[in-house]
């Protein structure tokens, strides 16, 4: 009977791997179709614009930007930074800006899912504060902080801030009664009720926030970078658009389009899906 | 005379301030190992009564009775099984049980033994690491019941527990609700809408009407174990609907 | 007294409950945190409420040494230029991906576009068009909110209940009446969200692109008191507008909500984002 079961067993594990395989297989085949096939499709419109309008000073091809972002990325510029230095820079600004907004937006949100009149205010004010141009938010906060780190930062949380509230409040919003009765019914304690109720509730929520915010942040903190700071992506965007150097601009921006892609896709999605694989 | 309610009242204040009354004067008995049904129209307050025995509402006035001492709600040895399974979709089906020994204070040392237990009671013992998104609704409801017995309660209260799930799996979940009373004593409060149910499970039912009153305790003498479509069991049903048109059109 | 009477009551009473609301009680909090934090500035760099109201009216009524109204309806101008081309891509684009056609093959070229940062956008129209009237504003706000509006409209397409399509067929429906009681009524409320999302991010990008690339508009203005450090006067010119921009966003808020009561789920629909 052992033997038996042994083989049995074999067979089973067997299978299981053949199933994974096909399964990764076609992963990647959908992969190629949705991801590589289309960025290929750009490159080649892109390389055919380029051979059309034929001046590299308004379209350099892609092989030159990508030379370019390769050149950029290993060289030191005047100020001694390569472009990776400079992609530092605004990365860390990035993920403090996004942690210390989206620490606010749950504080608020969870707030103003407990609290009536903290929502019916806050609600209310909120889209207010959301009309507020960034660019504005930034000017002024430039000159109230003297043009330094501390004008990026500020004015990148207050401008993101609102929108990580709201999306927050939405996703406590529509947190099952239901469960928290059941757990009143068995007596379950605030502490536990916060542990295996509210918080694995809300964990997608903030986690979907995090991204979100993340993706509106980078672009704020380039926007902030280039109003009056020395260093960081958006400083660099200005400097070479004074000197008119569109193909160290389109290098650049290929460097950053390339980490925030990666960022998104390979990184918080594919940790998303593994901290809620519950979901079904 | 082991569980007795008297004079069970229950208001509710509406958004414009005035006081409604859900539950007027609910007085009966139940005996210990009794399977009894609660009968009603809807909104007539059966969730309601069952919410104040499981110390989810308060109760506002009236006595409760266990074991010839009056109790509060809270000292109930009761547990509930709800109509929709409120099962934590983000916790594995042992996990969940977990939740319900841990909330009652039950020394970890027992957890383990109890969650093989009771999932064995219910079969689901393999699933026991499973979420319950990948379940069948038969087998979160059985998920459900298997938390409610796994704290060992001598009271279970159930409200509708079976009216989400279609008719052959809720057949299938009556016959295993029963067995596991019969074997373990227990006593069952049972909330459902559909008589026949009630004529099929319970020992007694009790009707509550529009105005909070019980109108009709019927005893249901039928063998054990009965078959669900038995001419003697429709017949019984027939009987019971008729009263209770009867009394529907009179108090209107 | 009781909860109840305040609802109702008298007239001193209803004043009493009006003034107690959170809104206005939030408004007023925040009022007089401004006043106290401008107390200890300068008052060029943060204005009390009185002065920046007295600053505003100037503004707004020509008396600046830049005419208002004229900054005001050139931008107005780009802002609806842009508008338009951006609904009626967007709304083409989003239609045509969500009937699975091309759907698969532009979700990644519509993200990769989403990343990039407004002012690069800016800065490579500036280089391509220089200085120009509506050009440069116009491709800007285009190229960037467009993308935006795919994604809803995209999302709309998405969620028609297939159902109901065949339940059409089965009753032989024609065409036109697919779209009028079906395809119409879904895509609808993501429209008008769409519509409600462009004009939002398309004042605001106006500004970024005005900075760079104009001679005029509001944001040229904002750009020359930064060059100046005068905060007072960049609060003073951008108040006016966002009032007004608050405001159309609220009616067309109210409008929608009405519109579309049939769909309470639809709360989420609106993905508001902040440019930048
Ligand atoms: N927390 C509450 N506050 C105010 N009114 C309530 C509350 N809970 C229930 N009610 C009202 O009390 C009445 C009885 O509700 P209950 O849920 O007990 O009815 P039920 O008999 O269980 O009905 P069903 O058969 O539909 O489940 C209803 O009119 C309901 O609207
Ligand atoms: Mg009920």
């Amino acid at each position: 009977m052992s033997a038996k079961s042994i083989t049995s067993l074999d067979r089973l594990t067997d299978v299981t791997a053949r199933s994974i395989l096909v399964n990764i297989s076609q992963r990647v085949r959908k992969q190629i179709h949705q991801i590589v096939l289309p960025l290929l499709g750009m490159i080649v419109l892109w390389q055919l614009a380029a051979m059309y309008v034929s001046d590299p000073m308004t379209l350099p091809t892609p092989m030159a930007t990508f030379e370019q972002t390769y050149l950029l990325a290993t060289t030191p510029d005047f100020r001694g930074l390569t472009a990776l230095d400079h992609l530092r820079y605004t990365f860390v600004r990035a993920i403090v800006v996004s942690v210390i907004a989206l620490s606010i937006a749950t504080v608020f949100g969870v707030l103003m899912t407990t609290n009536k009149s903290f929502e019916e205010g806050l609600s209310n004010v909120l889209p207010f504060a959301m009309t507020v141009p960034t660019v504005v938010i930034i000017l002024l906060s430039m000159i109230w902080f003297n043009f330094g780190e501390r004008a990026v930062i500020f004015a990148t949380v207050i401008a993101a801030t609102p929108f990580g509230i709201i999306n927050m409040w939405q996703g406590a919003k529509d947190i099952d009664v239901d469960l928290i009765t059941m757990a009143h019914s068995f007596d379950a304690s605030t502490a536990m009720v916060w542990r295996h109720i509210y918080i694995p509730h809300l964990l997608p929520y903030l986690f979907g926030s995090y991204r979100y915010i993340l993706g509106m942040v980078w672009k704020i903190v380039i926007l902030a970078e280039v109003f009056g700071i020395e260093n960081g992506f958006g400083a660099m965007f200005r400097y070479y658009f004074q000197m008119g150097e569109l193909v160290v601009m389109l290098g650049y921006l290929m460097l950053f389009v390339a980490v925030v892609l990666i960022i998104e896709y390979a990184v918080l999605k594919p940790l998303e899906e593994y901290l809620f694989r519950w979901r079904g | 005379m082991s569980l007795k309610f008297e004079n069970i009242r229950k208001t509710f204040t509406e958004e414009n301030g005035n006081e409604f009354v859900v539950l007027d004067d609910i007085s009966f008995d139940v005996n210990d190992g009794e399977f009894v049904s609660i009968m009603g129209p809807s909104g007539c307050g059966k969730s309601t009564f069952l919410n104040m025995l499981a110390g989810i509402l308060p109760v506002d006035s009236g006595e409760i009775w266990y074991q010839g001492s009056a109790v509060s709600p809270a000292d109930l040895p009761s547990a509930y099984i709800f109509q929709e399974s409120r099962v934590l979709n983000w916790r594995t089906v042992g996990e969940n049980i977990k939740f319900a020994l841990k909330a009652q204070g039950i020394p970890e040392a027992e957890h383990e033994e109890r969650i093989t237990s009771t999932l064995e009671m219910v079969g689901l013992e393999n699933e026991r690491d499973n979420y319950p998104l990948r379940l069948s609704g038969g087998m979160r409801q059985r998920v459900g019941i298997a938390r409610a017995l796994s704290v060992d309660p001598s009271i279970l209260l159930m409200d509708e527990p079976f009216s989400s799930l279609d008719e052959l799996t809720a057949r299938q979940l009556r016959e295993d609700v029963l067995e596991l009373w019969q074997e373990t004593d227990k006593t069952i409060i049972f909330v459902t809408h559909d008589v026949s149910e009630a004529v099929f499970l319970s020992d007694r039912v009790f009707f509550f009407d529009t105005r909070g009153q019980i109108f009709n305790r019927a005893e249901i003498t039928h063998e054990r174990p009965r078959e669900p479509d038995d001419p003697e069991l429709l017949e019984t049903e027939a009987e019971l609907m008729e009263t209770f048109f009867d009394h529907m059109t009179a108090i209107q | 007294m009781s909860t109840y009477d305040l609802a109702g009551g008298s007239p001193r009473q209803r004043i009493v409950t009006a003034i107690f609301n959170p809104t206005i009680l939030t408004l007023i909090g925040f009022l007089v945190i401004w006043e106290i934090a401008a107390m200890s500035f300068s008052p060029r760099d943060l204005p009390g409420l009185v002065q920046l109201a007295e600053l505003t009216f100037t503004v707004v009524s020509g008396g600046d040494r830049y005419y208002f109204p004229e900054h005001a309806w050139i931008t107005f101008q780009r802002i609806g230029i842009a508008f338009v081309i951006t609904m009626v891509i967007g709304v083409t684009v989003g239609i045509a991906m969500g009937y699975g056609v091309i759907e698969r093959y532009m979700t990644t070229p519509v993200m990769v576009v989403l990343t990039f940062p407004s002012v690069v956008w800016a800065f490579i129209a500036v280089m391509w068009f220089g200085l120009t009237t509506y050009l440069v504003m116009v491709f800007v706000i285009v190229v960037i909110v467009a993308p935006y509006v795919i994604v809803n409209v995209w999302k709309g397409a998405e969620s028609i209940d297939h159902d109901l399509l065949e339940m059409a067929d089965a009753f032989d429906a024609s065409t036109a009446m697919k779209w009028r009681h079906i395809y119409i009524p879904f895509l609808m409320p993501f429209l008008f969200s769409s519509g409600r999302l462009a004009i939002a991010l398309s004042w605001k990008l106006s500004l970024v692109a005005e900075i760079f690339g104009a001679s005029s508009g509001i944001g040229y203005v904002i750009n020359i008191y930064y060059e100046a450090v005068r905060a007072d006067m960049i609060i003073a010119w951008s108040v006016p507008i966002m009032l007004l921009m608050f405001g159309i966003e609220r009616v067309l808020k109210r409008v929608e909500n009405n519109y579309f009561e049939w769909r309470p789920e639809l709360d989420d629909v609106t993905s508001e984002v902040q440019s930048g």
